[in-house]
């Protein structure tokens, strides 16, 4: 699964945009965790607990999407984004974000138009509704 | 986990034990009305019980605690 935040990819051609794909999580550290992050804060310096937590908010956050970008059969995921939101404390929610899409190398005939993939995206229970309203 | 954190939390769940233990004794010594508070104790175990059994299961979270560190 090719990924990438940018728009398009250099060695490859978007054929069919399949839509919105996302994954997101949120993720605390044990109790014990948190008074040594609490204790930290004190000290000063890196808060190593808190950032275990926000990379694996960050890796499994990434999964679930391409997760859901397989559920689409897609080849890559372009415009990808990430956003958090407060929900409680001393947890790190995360949600990713980006367009699932078809690929082929640059210069190879075309595949499927983009038309046809976007009706079939549309048909997947369970989906979001910006998936849905296309 | 070195060797003062492993102090750290065995002091501090000793201490918890025995604040429970007090929670508990304090309830039945206030009858009938302490008995309510039993109650809610005995919920918040269950629910205590009930996270801490999925999180044993959940082999999702055991990958990304062992996986990833920053």
């Amino acid at each position: 699964m090719k990924m990438t935040t940018q728009d398009e990819f250099a060695e490859h051609e978007i054929v069919a945009t399949l839509g919105l794909v996302t994954g997101n999580t949120i993720r605390s550290r044990h109790i014990g965790k948190d008074i040594l992050a609490g204790l930290r804060s004190i000290i000063g310096g890196e808060v190593i607990e808190y950032t275990k937590m926000l990379a694996e908010a960050r890796e499994q956050s990434l999964d679930r999407m391409k997760a859901h970008a397989q559920k689409l059969k897609a080849d890559g995921i372009v415009g990808i984004r990430f956003t958090t939101s407060p929900i409680m404390a001393g947890a790190a929610e995360l949600l990713a974000y980006g367009t699932a899409v078809r690929l082929r190398p640059r210069g190879e005939p075309g595949n499927a138009p983009a038309t046809e993939a976007v009706v079939k995206a549309t048909k997947i229970p369970g989906d979001n509704f910006m998936l849905e309203r296309g | 986990m070195d060797g003062f954190e492993k102090i750290g939390y065995a002091c501090l769940g000793l201490v918890a034990l025995f604040y429970l233990g007090a929670l508990i004794v304090g309830s039945v010594a206030a009858f009938p009305l302490g008995l309510l508070g039993l109650v809610a104790l005995v919920g918040i175990g269950a629910l205590c019980i009930k996270v801490i059994g999925e999180r044993l299961r959940n082999r999702e979270d055991d990958h990304y605690s062992k996986n990833v560190d920053q």
